[in-house]
């Protein structure tokens, strides 16, 4: 956990300035991580972007009333706005003529617009204070001073201690809020504290990453760990350290060329981190995918192929199967047909000889195991659902998890009196004697 | 200052157009439940611009147009591969993309401000002022327009023209996508259409009201539109009438207030959003109170009729015809205060004396209380024969019932029933209009 404000000087050779800055941004990372997580759930993720450009006019209003730029008051006034924002976008969307998307989208053109409104008033005002307010759009690290920093961090604390402390809540209400109002949780006043944390964390990482941007330090990391996990503690975690690994190195790029605001910098940390999760996070993950989609395409062909065998073999009464009679039988292409053959060759399923194509005991075993399932599908979609025989091709190895014993042992003793029923136990040597 | 006079006109021509612009495209957006495409597209687009700009190195239409539309394609299909392959959740799809874009197009900014001309404040939120200084190289009539008004314009034309050619097509996939598939007109086309219309609009706009201002432009007038009307033309009118009004009392709020007219554009907007969204004729939030008020005001007002008229009826069954009751009637369905009025108003139609006991029915209140009670009762009846519900469960739906039946109905339920004369209850069922009470 991120402590705040007290790093000691020249830890890993930065500054005392950037140590600290950097040890509040990691805490806002880990505030905007969890309770990103849980608005990401509760499906309230693009709420959070219509927030925090809500935000502009409530800083703008409190250093014109105030006159001051002390964080603490303009950070109230941001809360103050960003709370009627989220309100406003409830009250249009509810009754049903204007849906949320909308909503959304003028909560926040117009109360962004508001502020850019107000920040050119105060701007013209001549108050010479208008470039503490211009950190505010884009996130300007460098501004915060270390006693605004360790605000921010304990605020950053005070959230996470609070979604831990209602832990259950959350978890009842992210996953089913149906559920949760029938047993008698206060659902909506569960929402509505939830809607306010995440105002209270948008409000806080304004300094550090800017209204434009704030939303996707909620956003990208809870949606980066999401890839990784199925579970609510584990996703919380994983988004907290996500939140604070990129606060803390755009932090860092930020400090280090003043080039950078903060902000964009720390969006694309986030970004990165989301794109290697998207590559290579372990059954989500784009890699992933593609290799079980891959390998299991894979795996029905070659039982196609092994099954086409299998028939021939069948059919010419033991004697192996050309390679052009395979090649009619389910309409390949001689060059796909040659590769897959080479494929089950190098497997050792298949025995490829001058005279043609038989199988070996291992492949036997497989290609039978195939053939008997789609025969049995056959003639169950047959018998059964009566369903024209040329029209099935399955090869679906699950009938029998399908069907009860019963009605199996009928779809057997069936296939088994026309001579077409796949025994298991054939010895090597007599491939493909399919039925007797 | 007048808003027609020669320095304001440019800003006011500029603006006018971006708002007309957004609010056509916003249109079907809104309808097509599209808003944050427009928002993620309008964000999304950022590095477009920023690398068309960089090659052209100018403010040139054509670079950033098509560095934009790639932008803007590639946030569609990114948001779309993110949601379909890795089942992420669309609105958060959308966030990841747009904003991820929208930082590495402030970070280009950033790295080639030096080199080119380009304002990151100026993109972020726009300047209608400094677009309509920008002149253009040539006159009409010896007046020169400002260069954004020129490419302002002729986007707008495209917009309009692509709209008036596909008019049909966007109609059908909009509201009815599956009849558009089952007669041939492709849902997708008019999808990626809608995308390169609003990148075309979003670049073209850019300039004078920023890129986040946009979103504001695009949603709000179209959804004033909405508001006010159901048919996609009358939408369309509306939309862009309620921007010309955004964008001139945008224009006067900011000369008054000394500030960004994109800004005052937004905040214009959304105060017509927020009239229309209370006074809009039948949708807007307080006639739509109203017209609650006046529903539960003419319940609450049958209820004490119909309670008046059967404490009568049972006291002239026993005392023929003396008040004995004098509890004015109450009701545990209704708040005091709409009883109180429901009361007031049955006493200025003199359809009651004084407070409201039994007594103070008048022969017009127990006219019109005759009929409430008909109602009531022939309901019961036909639940009671028709549905076999038990006697207990016959009142509650029937006091719901009999504000509601018309009189078409209740003469074929007495059609149907045999124009009965007793309720199930053993009560008689008043007869029609006059001379009920004489049949007694």
């Amino acid at each position: 956990m991120a402590t705040t404000g007290r790093a000691p000087k020249n830890v890993i050779g930065l500054e005392y300035n950037t140590a600290v800055v950097l040890a509040g941004t990691a805490a806002l990372g880990l505030a905007a991580g969890s309770t990103g997580s849980l608005a990401l759930l509760r499906r309230r993720a693009l709420l959070a972007d219509a927030l925090s450009h809500a935000t502009l006019p409530g800083i703008c209003l409190a250093f014109l009333v105030t006159g001051t730029r002390h964080f603490p008051v303009l950070l109230l006034g941001a809360f103050a706005t960003g709370v009627l924002g989220v309100l406003v976008v409830g009250a249009i969307s509810r009754r049903g003529r204007i849906r949320e998307d909308a909503a959304i989208g003028i909560v926040l053109g117009c109360f962004f617009g508001a502020g850019i409104a107000l920040s050119g008033v105060i701007q013209r005002s001549g108050n010479g204070a208008q470039a503490g307010l211009d950190g505010f759009l884009l996130g300007r690290t460098a501004q915060m001073s270390i006693s605004d920093d360790i605000w921010i961090g304990t605020v950053a604390l005070g959230t996470v201690a609070l979604v831990l402390a209602l832990w259950k809540e959350w978890k009842l209400i992210c996953f089913d809020p149906d559920f949760a109002g029938v047993e008698g949780w206060p659902v909506r006043r569960l929402d509505l504290l939830l809607m306010v944390l995440i105002t209270v964390t948008v409000v806080i990482a304004l300094p550090a990453v800017g209204v434009v941007l704030t939303a996707a330090l909620l956003i990208i990391p809870p949606t980066a760990a999401r890839l990784w996990t199925d579970r609510l503690g584990p996703m919380l975690v994983l988004a907290s350290v996500f939140g604070m690994l990129s606060g803390a190195v755009g932090t860092a790029v930020s400090a280090r060329s003043s080039d950078f605001p903060a902000g964009p910098v720390i969006v694309l940390s986030a970004s990165t981190i989301f794109v290697l999760s998207f590559l290579v996070a372990p059954r989500r993950g784009i890699i992933a995918r593609t290799t079980i989609r891959v390998r299991r395409r894979r795996r029905r062909e070659r039982r196609r192929l092994l099954g086409a065998i299998y028939e021939g073999v069948e059919e010419n009464g033991g004697r192996p199967v050309g390679e052009a009679e395979l090649a009619r039988r389910r309409a390949w292409r001689p060059g796909l047909l040659r590769s897959r053959l080479e494929h089950a060759r190098r497997r050792g399923l298949i025995d490829w000889r001058s005279d043609g194509i038989a199988l070996t005991p291992e492949g036997l075993v497989l290609a039978t195991r195939t053939v008997r399932a789609e025969r049995l599908w056959q003639e169950y979609l047959r018998t059964e659902a009566r369903i024209d025989r040329d029209l099935i091709d399955l090869d679906a190895e699950e009938i029998g998890a399908i069907l009860s014993p019963e009605q199996m042992q009928a779809l057997e003793n069936s296939l088994r009196a026309r001579g077409r029923l796949p025994e298991s136990p054939i010895r090597p040597g007599e491939p493909g004697r399919g039925g007797s | 200052m007048s808003i027609l006079d020669e320095s304001t006109l440019p800003v006011l021509i500029v603006a006018v157009l971006a708002a007309c612009n957004c609010a056509l495209v916003g249109t079907y957006l809104v309808l097509r439940r599209m808003s944050l495409l427009g928002d993620a597209i309008s964000h999304g687009v950022l590095p477009g611009l920023v690398v068309g700009f960089i090659f052209a190195g100018s403010l040139d239409l054509v670079p950033m147009l098509i560095g934009a539309l790639i932008a803007a394609l590639a946030t569609a299909l990114l948001t779309d591969l993110l949601r379909r392959h890795l089942r992420i959740d669309g609105d958060a799809a959308m966030g990841v993309v747009f904003t991820s874009l929208f930082a590495i197009g402030v970070i280009l900014i950033r790295l080639y401000a030096e080199q080119v001309d380009l304002d990151p404040g100026c993109v972020l939120y726009g300047s209608v002022e400094y677009a309509a200084l920008d002149q253009a190289g040539f006159a009409i009539g010896g007046w020169v327009p400002p260069r954004a008004a020129i490419s302002l314009g002729a986007v707008l034309l495209l917009d309009i023209s692509l709209v008036a050619l596909f008019f049909k097509e966007l109609l059908l996939t909009s509201f009815d996508p599956d009849l558009g598939n089952a007669v041939g007109i492709r849902a997708t086309p008019m999808h990626l259409l809608m995308m390169g219309m609003t990148a075309m609009t979003t670049v073209a706009s850019f300039e004078a009201v920023g890129s986040i201002l946009v979103v504001a432009m695009l949603v709000v007038p179209a959804t004033i539109g909405h508001l006010l009307a159901d048919r996609l033309l009358a939408v369309l009118l509306l939309a862009q009438i309620a921007a010309v009004l955004a964008a001139v009392f945008g224009l006067i709020g900011a000369d008054r207030l000394d500030t960004s007219v994109a800004g005052m554009m937004a905040v214009a907007g959304g105060g017509l959003f927020g009239l229309t969204f209370l006074f809009a004729p039948r949708h807007g939030l307080v006639i739509r109170r109203l017209r609650r008020l006046g529903l539960s005001l003419r319940i609450a007002e049958e209820d004490l009729l119909g309670e008046m008229y059967r404490r009568w009826e049972q006291a002239s069954g026993a005392i023929a015809g003396e008040d004995v009751d004098l509890e004015p009637v109450e009701s545990p369905w209704h708040p005091p205060w709409i009883m109180a009025l429901a009361r007031t108003r049955l006493r200025l139609a003199g359809a009651i004396d004084r407070l409201g006991t039994t007594a103070d029915l008048t022969r017009l209140g127990r006219e019109a209380a005759r009929g409430l009670v008909r109602r009531h009762r022939l309901w019961e009846l036909y639940l009671r024969e028709r549905l076999a519900l038990p006697s207990s469960h016959l009142h509650d739906p029937a006091h719901r019932m009999e504000h509601f039946l018309d009189e078409d109905l209740v003469r074929r339920l007495d059609e149907r029933l045999e124009r009965p004369e007793r309720d199930p209850h053993g009560r008689e069922i008043p007869a029609e209009g006059e001379g009920g009470e004489e049949r007694r």
